[in-house]
Formats: C-alpha cells, structure tokens, sequence
C-alpha cells in the first residue's frame, strides 16, 4: 500500500538524490548528512556558487535572521528555529534562485507560528523591509511596502513548506545542554562552563552542524569545548559526555571542531605564525592531552593546532586590523559573482526541481506576480532604474556589513573566552545579572524571566 | 461491505477547475465543519480505493499565511505513528486561495456518535467488552502520545473516532492534534490563543488557574470519558463563563465539587498555589456541598476495580492521578472480558452487537464549500475523521440532531473477523520506531518529567542567552 505523501513525496525523492547517496522511497526525507555531502552536493554548487560564497551567503541570512528577531521581539528559540528551517531549505534548493532575504523572512514566519511567538505578517514584512533597505517607515509607506511584499511572502511560505516537507517539529540544544550541566558538573565550574557552552551553541548556528548532527549531540561538543577554557581535566570529561549523550568519541571531536573552525574564520597573517611559538606554551597541555586521549582521531592534531593559532590570534592586536582589510578584499573580489547572483535572484524565487506537482503550479503562480510587477515597472521606467541600483548597493553594502558583523561577533566571542579565563568569582555574579538583563532587552518573557531566575539560583 | 458513495458530487464539479493533486480522488461529500473550515469524504481512485477524510485550513483569520493550527497539526502528526492515533496520509496545498487539505484515513464513528445511538436509539448501555476495549485503547494511544511529550489538551467524545473498514474495525483512533502540544516547555493556557474548548472534560487544576498543562489533564478527560460511557451522559456538565481571558469557571466547579465533594489541602497538597483558590473559597462559604458520591452516579459497586480505575483517574491532585501507563496495567483490564483490537466484536460474544448509522454525508458541496443545488433535506453537520477543534458549541452539542431518515443501518461483517485479546502482563504496550530525527528523551528524564507539579514552572528550560558580554 502507497501511503506516502505523493505530492511531496516525488519531489522529496529527487531532490534527496542530489543531496544524498541513497534514494529513499518512503516519504520520510533523510535530514541528516554527512559534512563532505552537505558540501559537495549543494544544489548552489551546480549553479556555479562555490563553497566559500554559500558559506558568506549562510553568514549573510543567519545575521540577518538575528536582526529581525530582535526586531521582533521573539525568543532565541524562534530565532534558532528560523535559522534551521533556513538551512534545510537551502539544503534543496539553490541560493541562485532564491532570494535568501526572502525566504529567510518567511522562516521567521514560519518559525513564529511553529514555536508559538506569532508574528504579524505585517510586522515581519516592515521589519524585513526596514532592514534591507536600512531606513524606517512611516505609515503611509508601511502599508505601500505591506501590499507589494505581502503575496510574495506568502507564496514563499507554501514553497518553504513544500521544501521542507512539513517536517516542522524542531529539537535545539539548549535543553539537554542545560540539563546535562546540572547533572554532571561539578559546582564551581557550573556557572562559568554553562554560559559558555550556551554562546557556542548560539554561536553554531550559523554551522550545518545542525544538519549533520542531533541536538543532544551538539551539546555535547559545545560542553567539551566550554570545559577545555579553564583547563579543567578534559578526560573525564570526554568519557562522561560520550557515555551521557550516547555519542563516539570521534564524532564529539567533530563537532567541537566544526565549532573551533568559525572562530578561525579570521584569516591569518604571517604575523600571527611568528607569534605561533607564544601560542604552543600557553596551551601546551590542552594539545598533549588530546594527542594522548584521541589517537584513533587522525584529525585531532588538526584541532589541536587550531586551537594554537586561535589563542595566538587573540593576543595580537594587529591580526584584527590585518584580518579587517583583507575580509574587505575578499568582498570586492567577489564582485563578479555577487552581481552575477544579483541578476538572478532580484525580487524573485524559484524553486529547484520541476519535476515536483506543487512545485510547477507554484512557479506558475510566480510567474503571473513577476509579470505583475515587471508591468507596473514599465510604467516607470525611472522609478525602475533606480530600485535596480538602490538594490544592487543595499546587497553589496549588506554583504559587507554581515562580514563586518561576522567579525565583531567572532571577536567578541575570542575576547570573552580570555575575559572569563582571568575573572574572578565576585565579577562572575555581576555578569550573570547582567546576562539576566540582556535576556530581559532580547525580548523573553515573564515566565520565560522566571525560569532564568530559578535556573541561575538554584541550578547553576 | 456496501459502497455508499453517490457519484453526484463529481458531476457538479465539472465545471470547476481542479487542483492537480485532487485527480487521486473521488470526492463523496462534505462531512462536517468546524471553526477552521470543512471536512469532506472522498476515495482513493486507485486500488484499494480507501476512504479519506480531508480536512480544509483556510487561510488565517488575520491573513498572516498558513493557518498555525495546521502547521502545528501536520507538525505533531508527522513526528508520530501508533495504531490508536489517527493516520495523517497526506498534505496539499491549493495555491489558489493558499488553504491546505490534510487527508487522514477515514473512520466511520466516534464515541459521541456512539453514545448518543445508545442513548436515543438503542435504550441501554454499551456492553462491558466494548466499553473496556474503547477504554483500553484509548489509553494506549494515549500511553503513546505521553512518552512522547505530546499532550492532547482537547480530548472528548467527538474527538475519539472508531474505525468501520474492515481491515481495522472496531479500532479506535485519537483525533484533532490542533491543539496538541510538546510539553517540553511551558504551556500557555489555552484561553490566551482565544480557543473555546468543551468545558465539560476540563481538569479542576486548570478550572482554577493552573497555568501549566500536564499530561495529567488529559487523563482528568479520559475519567469524563470513561464515566461518559458507562452513564450515556456527560459527567460534569457545566456551563462556561466567557466573560474574560481565563474567567473563574464556578459553575463547572460547582458541577464537580456536587459528584465528587469538595477538594481538601489534606488530598491535594498544592492546592493553595492555584490563583482561583482564593475566590472559590469565598464561594464555598456561601454554599455547602452534599456529595452525591461518584459511585451512585456513575452505578458501581464501591470494591470494584472499575470503580477504582474511574476514581484514579478523576484524582484531584494532578501529581495522585493515575497515567496512561499505570492504568493500562490496572486490575480492570486483567478481568474477564478481556479488552481487545474490535471493540464492537468480541471473539467470543456474549451480547448482541449493536450496529451503528453511518455519517451523514452532504454531496452537494464542493471543496469550495458551496452547494451546487438546494439539499432534499437538511443534513447536520456530523463529527468527522480530523475532527475540528471547537467543532462543538454548548448549543449544538445539547440539540438533539435530525437523523437522515434514508441512512439504512450497515450490516457488520463479523465473519471471518478475527478479534484478539491484550495479554494483561508487563510490555504491553506495542513498539513503535520514532522517526530518526526525533532526538530520544532519557527513559529517567521521561518519568521524572512526566508527572510534573503544575505550580511549579519548567526548572528544565532554559531561557536564550543570546547576548554577548562585552
């Protein structure tokens, strides 16, 4: 009997083709994948965007994604859910023909209602809007930009349903994360372990190690990394969370160095290599102890010497200033690309495969709207050329900005590893109010506040 | 068993524009209707042709895009699969009007339907075997929800379907996941969402404010239920206030309070936590409660381990009341008649079977929902497989509804149906593989969560912490 959902289901099958090695025939779509396939088998690849440019793309939706919800005022676990649903739609379908912006403000949509923080359509287009074109609007110009924008997003919303099957039910790490610390670690490194175990699993979502990984296996890596900072013994530790988390200890060598390796984003310089000498006496027990602990991992001498040169790189000012104006010359080489992909992705989506039922009407539909809008355009031809311009500097200025952005955060985050590392007990109480406060900014509500307090008070 | 479909309603659709993914079927009829949109019948065209129920979502009320309620119940539907809970088989989307179709296998009855035949039609009782299977397998899938952090929040009779194909007859399906939860982070009442719920299958800790919904308040549902298909009639039968966001419900209480006596600090520890408590205090002094005791209500013997299991289950205290999991083990399913997969044929039967009517089915809608010609009569509007959430007004649910007076009784195929009884013994429960990226719950952390106190918040989830210190 052929119980499977024959309108997703033909397409689920094709598409899985080109992002798996195996052909699943029933109508559940295989969401995890190995790294090497993520990366290889994109279906950006074929339309000529390389891994570096994805890479800068899935940079470039997740800040934005980051930005509207705190726009929005929806809770980290909205903003988290969002940027997942986004991953996995670009799992199948390609960044050349598909406004990221876009689809990235339907998954806010989306990720409102599946996590029950709604957002008004309105709300989420004006937010979005606002912070494409950098400016705010005023009432008149709300509804003028909500009318243009709004059967856009909604078409959107059944192509990114459609995309990912309706596989909506959605776990983050933040919860076994917060329960493995309360049952496992010692007291006085709860605290100090905890926050920064929680800012790596933020910080990674910006990774497809959600793609590759399950929730309780990313928190895992992120304790492991977390507990490496006060140079606390790091066997143990390895044992406990393979035993707890059910989880080998080479894929937990993984995912701590998928994490390590967005910090070493940064490029580097010849000056940090002469420093690198610096680098192996400060960590010098860290490195032998994972040499020792995890000879059956080739890659761990990897890490470990990732490890070296991202601690080098925090001591010396001068890697910043070096790193800035090099991430500058990448942008402007990538000119080329980034306006090839402009041409193809102004104001428009399209969706991958053609193969699919829902997927042929929804390009129909598509095509009566874009006619829709290029007729108005015709009627101004000026208006047009401008908003042809205007857009094109907003995406390269945005490009630039998220770069910019990307690099204060991975800053931000080094400069915190040293910072907590050398602070002492009496300035740890006052970080953590002043995490409740932040909490309390980033738009959390009463119970949610509530929950902070008894967890700070009693647990960690 | 006979065909009933009537191939009318595919002539008045010609002239209509189909949606592709419609050609798989033959539409019968609208079935039913509800807050979220229309119910219909139709069948496979290819072989075997099996019923479906489809359910229509509009777009949302407030024209934000997909309805969340449907997101939310294709969300839940497709994370589980249990032989007690109703089978999602398929999702559309008609780019038209931007509504979605979920299509679910259809079943013929539900225990409202079947209740109300009892009561009106037949004269007596449902026979014990039959009540101890709908029970049993209730409970099973309602084990199944529980151990995987789904809470139903909406059970009631309507919502309970029962299957007539052959293939499954007699098997009882959980329905209406709309406002089914994950209970892994704290649940908002109900009342915020403006959703209208029956009142009468409400647990007491929530009619006095709880605002935390455990899975203890969908056994509290299971006791109505249960006391419901022993007495033919809803056991708490209270009006609702709807006068404010989560208004004091007294008469519910009251209902409650007059079957079951009042609720004591002694039984029910955490009673003083609940922000209603303060009020009905106030209120108890003004009346005084005579109980009439749940035993002379609902005609069981005290000792009898009926009794027992109907009075665990209508437990004040959230953390005493008994689970799924514990009931199914209880004294009452290990006696004879033994619970089994039919609940309306036993395989050695000692009474009568009761045949019952078929829905009643309108074939002059389309899926637009307009009737093409005036109907003969006036059809009412039945419970359907996917029952929609509110389906059931105060007003509607105490009317009694015309029956069509063509619709002929279905002969039962008991022939050849082979019907088996539940060992009573440890590892009943079947085993169900999760999907695969469904992250598993320790088996210590299920339990120990599970039975949550309501007046305590959720330690376990943690807020974001998004922000970074400088």
């Amino acid at each position: 009997m052929d119980e499977a959902l024959n309108e997703n289901a033909s397409g689920s099958e094709s598409d899985a083709s080109s992002v798996a090695s195996n052909l699943h025939d029933d109508e559940i779509i295989p969401w995890f994948f190995s790294r090497e396939e993520i990366e290889r088998n994109s279906p950006s690849r074929r339309d000529g965007i390389d891994l570096k440019t994805e890479t800068r793309l899935r940079d470039s939706y997740c800040t934005f994604l980051e930005i509207l919800g705190e726009r929005l005022k929806v809770p980290q676990v909205t903003i988290a859910t969002a940027i997942f649903f986004c991953h996995r739609f670009f799992l199948r379908q390609s960044h050349a023909k598909n406004d990221r912006q876009t689809i990235a403000t339907v998954c806010m949509l989306l990720a409102g209602k599946v996590e029950e923080t709604p957002v008004t359509l309105e709300d989420v287009i004006i937010a979005s809007y606002e912070r494409i074109h950098k400016k705010d609007l005023a009432g008149a110009q709300r509804k003028e930009v909500y009318d243009q924008q709004k059967e856009l997003v909604l078409i959107g919303e059944e192509l990114v349903l459609s995309t990912l099957n309706f596989d909506l039910c959605i776990s983050h790490p933040y919860k076994p994360l917060v329960e493995a610390i309360k049952k496992y670690m010692v007291e006085d490194a709860k605290t100090q372990l905890a926050q920064f175990a929680w800012n790596f699993v933020n910080d990674c979502l910006r990774t497809t190690l959600c793609l590759q990984y399950q929730p309780h296996h990313i928190a895992a890596g992120a304790i492991l990394l977390a507990a490496e900072l006060p140079t606390v013994d790091l066997q143990s530790y390895r044992e406990v969370l393979c035993q707890e988390f059910d989880i080998t200890p080479c894929q937990l060598e993984d995912i701590r160095g998928q994490i390590l390796e967005l910090y070493e984003r940064i490029p580097t310089s010849q000056e940090s290599k002469v420093e690198s000498s610096g680098g192996v006496a400060v960590v010098h027990q860290p490195i032998s102890r994972d040499m020792a602990s995890t000879e059956k991992c080739p890659s761990s001498d990897i890490e470990g010497g990732s490890s070296q040169v991202n601690l080098s790189q925090s001591d010396d000012h001068s890697v910043h200033d070096g790193s800035r104006s090099e991430g500058i010359g990448e942008v402007n080489s990538e000119s080329e690309a980034q306006k090839n992909l402009q041409d193809h992705s102004v104001g428009n989506i399209m969706v991958e495969k053609s193969d699919d039922v829902g997927v042929v009407q929804l390009k129909k539909d598509l095509q009566l709207h874009q006619e829709e809008v290029e007729s108005k355009q015709e009627k101004d031809k000026k208006s047009f050329e401008k908003d042809i311009t205007k857009i094109d500097l907003m995406d390269e200025k945005d490009l630039t900005e998220s770069e910019v952005e990307d690099e204060i955060n991975k800053t931000m985050q080094t400069g915190r590893q040293i910072f907590m590392k050398v602070e002492d007990p009496d300035d740890n109480m006052t970080v953590e109010h002043s995490e409740i406060r932040n909490a309390n900014n980033s738009g959390v509500d009463d119970e949610l506040v509530a929950d902070t307090c008894l967890i700070n008070d009693s647990d960690l | 068993m006979g065909d009933g479909s009537s191939s009318r309603s595919n002539s008045s659709n010609s002239t209509s524009e189909k949606p592709e993914w419609l050609q798989q079927y033959n539409l019968v009829g609208k079935i039913g209707e509800g807050t979220y949109g229309l119910v219909f019948l139709a069948r496979t065209k290819t072989p075997p042709k099996r019923p479906i129920a489809i359910k229509k979502f509009k777009q949302s009320k407030d024209g934000d895009g997909v309805s969340p309620t449907a997101i939310r119940e294709i969300m839940l539907l497709r994370e589980i699969s249990h032989e007690n809970v109703v089978k999602l088989v398929n999702v559309h989307i008609n780019f038209a009007d931007m509504s979605l179709y979920l299509a679910f296998d259809y079943a013929e009855y539900d225990l409202y339907e079947i209740i109300r035949h009892h009561r009106d039609k037949v004269g007596h009782s449902l026979n014990t075997y039959t009540v101890k299977s709908l029970l049993w397998q209730l409970l099973n899938g309602l084990n199944y929800l529980h151990s995987n952090w789904i809470i139903h929040r909406d059970l009631k009779p309507s919502n309970i379907l029962v299957m007539g194909d052959a293939e499954e007859h007699g098997i009882v399906k959980i329905a209406d996941f709309g406002l089914a939860r994950i209970y892994q982070a704290p649940l908002k009442p109900l009342s915020d969402n403006g959703v209208v719920v029956t009142i009468w299958y409400r647990a007491p800790e929530l009619l006095l404010g709880s605002k935390h919904y455990t899975s203890a308040v969908d056994m509290w549902a299971v006791g109505c239920i249960f006391a419901e298909l022993l007495t033919l009639k809803p056991l708490f039968q209270g009006a609702e206030a709807k006068s404010s966001q989560n208004p004091f419900q007294l008469d519910q209480l009251d209902k409650i309070f007059k079957i079951l006596g009042h609720p004591t600090m002694d039984k029910w520890p955490t009673l003083v936590n609940l922000p209603h408590w303060q009020n009905d205090v106030q209120h108890i002094q003004a009346h005084k409660y005579d109980s009439v005791g749940l035993h002379n209500v609902v005609h069981l013997n005290q000792k009898s381990p009926a009794y027992d299991l109907l009075s665990k289950m209508l437990e004040y205290d959230p953390l005493k009341r008994i689970t799924a999991s514990q009931a199914l083990e209880h004294e009452y399913f290990r006696m004879d008649p033994l619970p089994g997969r039919n609940a309306f044929v036993a395989s050695q039967p000692m009474e009568k079977n009761v045949n019952y009517p078929t829905r009643p089915v309108d074939t002059n809608t389309d899926f637009e929902g307009t009737t093409s010609i005036n109907p003969p009569q006036a059809v009412a509007a039945g419970n359907v497989a996917g029952n929609m959430a509110g389906a059931h007004g105060m007003g509607s649910r105490s009317m009694p509804r015309p029956m069509v007076a063509h619709n002929m009784q279905r002969m039962q195929q008991s022939q050849g149906m082979m019907a088996y009884n539940f060992p009573a013994q440890a590892g009943l429960n079947p085993s169900v593989p999760l999907q695969q990226q469904r992250g598993m719950a320790q088996p210590h952390q299920q339990q120990q969560l599970r039975r949550k106190d309501p007046g305590m918040g959720m330690s376990g989830y943690a807020p974001p912490n998004k922000s970074r210190r400088l």
